[in-house]
């Protein structure tokens, strides 16, 4: 007998690979942008990572959120009810925030695994809830293919990022060039943007 | 169905980084006035609906539904649990899933192949690699009217995280 249906269907621990640590150019500038505003809420859409909430808290005494849609995503992705190109809801986070009532995003490399539609809504959706002078920082590749794995990251230090993968459902990895990314925050300007010889860049971007 | 176990954790919850047994308390331990070396097991065939309180430290293995305050002690969600439930505690160790919110005055552990889908609020929080969470962190210093409160642990955070 079970009391419950369980809502999350990724529960199953993930098979991480060995890290690898990236120093990033870009990162300072986001953990920057926090440690003078009162009171910050970050909101982590990766897979909780217990440096990363320890990270912003000691260092921007921050309120971190985490929603982890890469696990909606890869749900969907293995639903194996689903038929291929049939539409998708848009991506849901598990609390409704508010308009204005975050300081900080962290995207890491979420939008590569969307497609334009998802990644439009989504964009909008973060766009909005981003205080005036707050940050959204992501990473985005700039080809195309297929992967089948995910990379957790995990902040070591203002510009130590530690990258791990884990297995998922091979699925097409989107690219977005500089000018797309903007197309998708139209709200947002460019802070810092960082070309990465992962063929992928990094941005930091702002709502003024 | 209900045991009683003395002198530390069941079987399977005293690996690595486990709660500490009784004799040998954290620096940051201080004395409970409740019973010492005493746990009390719900076992995994056990499924429980309600309101659920103890004044001693707690191991769930079983299903429970509803809502769980522990006063100035260890609960402990083990491998096979299952819960749903906002829960209270001085030290809440996650093992197994649960779905809620948790309040610890001390600590909140979330072990590896442990899953919290819900709000999380105590001074100190740690996230094993491989755990699952979703919901917010506020790691905020206890209120100072509790008697455990009394010192800051983990750091000094800043005012703004005060409430």
């Amino acid at each position: 007998m079970s009391l419950f249906t369980w809502s999350n269907p990724t529960l199953a621990t993930p098979a991480l690979s060995t890290a690898t640590t990236i120093r990033s150019k870009v990162f300072p500038a986001f953990v920057a942008s926090l440690v003078n505003r009162a009171g910050p809420v970050v909101l982590d859409l990766g897979p909780a990572v217990g440096t990363t909430v320890e990270f912003f808290r000691e260092r921007c005494a921050c309120k971190v959120q985490v929603e982890d849609l890469f696990a909606t995503v890869e749900a969907r992705a293995s639903d194996p009810n689903r038929e291929p190109g049939s539409p998708l809801p848009p991506l849901t986070t598990r609390q409704n925030y508010a308009p204005r009532s975050v300081d900080g995003v962290l995207c890491w490399d979420l939008f590569d695994y969307l497609n334009p539609e998802l990644a439009t809504q989504l964009a909008g959706s973060l766009s909005g809830v981003l205080r005036a002078g707050g940050v959204l920082h992501g990473r985005f590749s700039t080809i195309e293919h297929a992967v089948d794995h995910y990379t957790q990251f995990g902040v070591e230090d203002e510009d130590l990022i530690r990258c791990r993968t884990y297995p998922g459902t091979r699925t097409h990895r989107s690219a977005r060039a500089g000018r797309e990314v903007l197309k998708l925050f139209p709200r947002l300007e460019v802070v810092e943007l960082v070309l990465l010889q992962s063929q992928s860049h990094e941005m930091l971007l702002r709502r003024p | 169905m209900w045991k009683r176990q003395e002198h530390g954790l069941p079987n399977g919850h005293t690996g690595s980084g486990s709660p500490t047994p009784r004799g040998t308390p954290e620096p940051n331990d201080r004395p409970t006035p409740a019973i010492h070396g005493a746990t009390v097991n719900i076992g995994q065939s056990v499924v429980m609906k309600g309101e659920l309180t103890g004044s001693e430290d707690l191991v769930i293995d079983g299903q429970v539904e509803g809502t769980i305050t522990l006063q100035n002690h260890l609960l402990t969600i083990g491998p096979s649990a299952k819960i749903k439930a906002n829960m209270s505690a001085k030290s809440v160790v996650v093992v197994g899933h649960a779905h809620g919110n948790i309040t610890a005055t001390d600590k909140i552990e979330i072990r590896e192949n442990g899953s919290v889908d819900g709000d999380i609020s105590a001074p100190r929080v740690t996230i094993a690699e491989g755990a699952h969470f979703r919901g917010s962190v506020d790691m905020q210093t206890p209120p100072p009217a509790e008697p455990a409160s009394q010192k800051t642990r983990g750091g000094n955070p800043s005012p703004t995280q005060r409430r």
